[in-house]
């Protein structure tokens, strides 16, 4: 009997036990599905020929509790979408260069998105000068591609030349990005330290999720910084100021 | 034994309790974090769009959470919005848009100080002069931090978030938009098993942006029918983008076949459009495979038995 208790409360805890996990909505029909609702005493959708507002009055417990486990944001206005960036540390490239005989330097940095934007979110870098990579009036040049579109598969600078660029990897890179193991955009793989581009002070997009990302969605930016062994580049602590932007639309 | 009996019982229908209370409690999204999340600031909304008419204003609020592990300044800006040659949307940084809203965006705060786990409000007016005879202008509210300076050679990492602000200037924008395609996601349409990427690609003609709304209705050979809900998405004036969409768990092996209807969101038209795929599980092929070898050898069996 006792084990018999113990089994059916089993089998009703489990057959219940997916509920609040898989359900994103708390009622549905065959006809609708209700994503949210709210116990309140006032609230409602106002128009004018000027404006549209929706406001919900009386709730209990509302706006964000955070912890390092969760995040809840509770109320029924609140799910208006939410967009999350990671702030990695500085980059320093290493090791450091010396001006006599040149010499490659790398470092990377990890950007996490997360989303609860249907569309998803794109993410692009840009640099805050041109050159981007700088130290008073010395510079790095703009890493160049062979094909002015394209980035290169293999990172290439001649030895007259001093170049600063990156490469971004991660599952949600954008196509420009990925490869075929020879060639930069095409093919959908991501080989590792392949797809050598230039940061400008335009936007590039390196990534780009076209679903929500709520656990999260990583890239890795790689960045490489070349002094080519004839080059005479001046000694110096270079700096690039790079942003990285998410956007959720 | 009673007493025991009733022990049981209550300690089932505590954990069914326990089990059920999450749902009943949080009507409101949960976005669960794991550890990779801490370091990071959070703003909300993730976009705003606003019909305003010319000579008038409107105002949001934006909510900025700062998860950082530390005390920070952030910097607000005005951008304008482009698109690229994805449809995306891209922040123009100091360029300006084709329909520019930059000028248009004041914020309450420029350079908020806030504390770690907090959250602050900032306040967002958008005026559009009674002259703007543009129906959508499109812009950005920026929201980036930056770490301490650190010596040798390097690469500032600066991170920002970008709040896309839509503005319809018109009561009567002219909507032009069409589906392009509907399809997976890598163009296979035999499986081995789900959930099935789905990718919808729109395209808009018109004016001003659409959002693009519908569903799709995935139905398994024995009628049985899954619908997926598109909630809205943005879709730039002159911009084609896309969508990936997921199907749940198909559990039934078999063909299955799958309706797209989608309208502009605006009311408009609304278009249908149908694809069919297969789920064949490895392990019914070789259940069908095995079938297939195992009936002859059985049959000899049972005429030799016989």
């Amino acid at each position: 009997m006792e084990k018999r208790s113990i089994i059916i409360m089993l089998i009703i805890s489990g057959l219940f036990s997916g509920l609040h996990t898989a359900s994103a909505y708390i009622a549905s029909s065959t006809n609708y599905r209700l994503e949210r609702d709210s116990i309140n005493f006032s609230g409602t959708r106002s128009t004018s020929s000027n404006y549209l507002a929706e406001d919900t009055l009386g709730e209990v417990g509302t706006g964000r509790g955070t912890s390092t486990n969760y995040r809840v944001e509770a109320g029924y206005q609140q799910a208006e979408g939410t967009i999350t960036i990671s702030a990695p540390a500085d980059v320093t490239l290493t090791p450091a260069l010396t001006t006599l005989s040149g010499g490659l330097a790398t470092g990377s940095a990890i950007w996490t998105v997360s989303t609860d934007n249907p569309a998803g979110y794109t993410l692009s870098i840009r640099a805050a000068s041109s050159p981007a990579l700088q130290s008073g009036s010395n510079f790095f040049a703009n890493y160049t591609p062979a094909s002015a579109s394209t980035p290169d598969f293999t990172w290439s600078v001649v030895s007259t030349t001093s170049e600063f660029g990156f490469t971004p990897e991660g599952t949600d890179i954008a196509s420009t990005y990925k490869d075929d193991g020879i060639t930069c955009a095409t093919g959908s793989s991501d080989t590792s330290t392949a797809c050598w581009d230039s940061i400008t002070t335009s936007n590039k997009i390196t990534s780009r999720k076209t679903s929500s990302a709520p656990s999260g969605s990583s890239t890795t930016v790689k960045f490489r910084a070349e002094a080519g062994a004839s080059s005479s580049q001046a000694a110096g602590d270079y700096q690039a100021i790079i942003t990285v932007t998410a956007i959720a639309l | 034994m009673r007493s025991q009996h009733m022990i049981i019982f209550r300690l089932g229908f505590l954990s069914l309790a326990l089990v059920l209370l999450p749902s009943s409690i949080f009507a409101a999204p949960i976005i669960m974090s794991t550890e990779q999340d801490l370091g990071t600031f959070s703003v909300s909304p993730s976009n705003k769009e606003l019909q305003i008419l010319p000579g008038a204003s409107a105002s949001f609020t934006i909510r900025v959470t700062n998860n950082l592990g530390r005390d920070a300044v952030f910097n607000v800006g005005m951008e304008d919005l482009g698109v690229d040659v994805n449809g995306d949307a891209l922040i123009l940084d100091g360029t300006a848009g084709e329909n520019s809203l930059q000028s248009y965006i004041k914020t309450s705060l420029s350079n908020p100080l806030i504390g770690n786990d907090e959250t602050i409000e900032i306040l967002v007016s958008v005026t559009i002069p009674i002259s703007e005879s543009s129906p959508g202008l499109y812009g950005a509210i920026t929201i980036s931090v930056s770490n301490q300076d650190i010596t040798g050679t390097s690469a500032k990492a600066v991170s920002r978030i970008g709040v896309p602000i839509l503005v319809s200037t018109t009561i009567s924008p002219i909507i032009n938009s069409e589906l392009v395609t509907f399809d997976t996601v890598d163009g296979r349409h035999l499986f081995s098993g789900s959930p099935v990427a789905l990718r919808v690609v729109y395209k808009n003609n018109g004016n001003v942006y659409v959002r693009p709304t519908g569903e799709i209705r995935i139905m398994n050979m024995l009628g049985k029918t899954q619908i997926v809900k598109m909630q809205p998405w943005f879709v730039l004036p002159g911009a084609t983008r896309a969508i990936v969409l997921s199907t749940e768990v198909l559990t039934w092996p078999g063909r299955y076949e799958v309706e797209l209807n989608v309208n502009d969101g605006y009311g408009g038209h609304v278009e249908t459009v149908s694809i069919n795929f297969w789920i064949l599980p490895w392990r019914y092929l070789l259940v069908i495979i095995g079938i297939f070898i195992l009936a002859p050898l059985l049959r000899r069996i049972w005429r030799n038995v016989a």
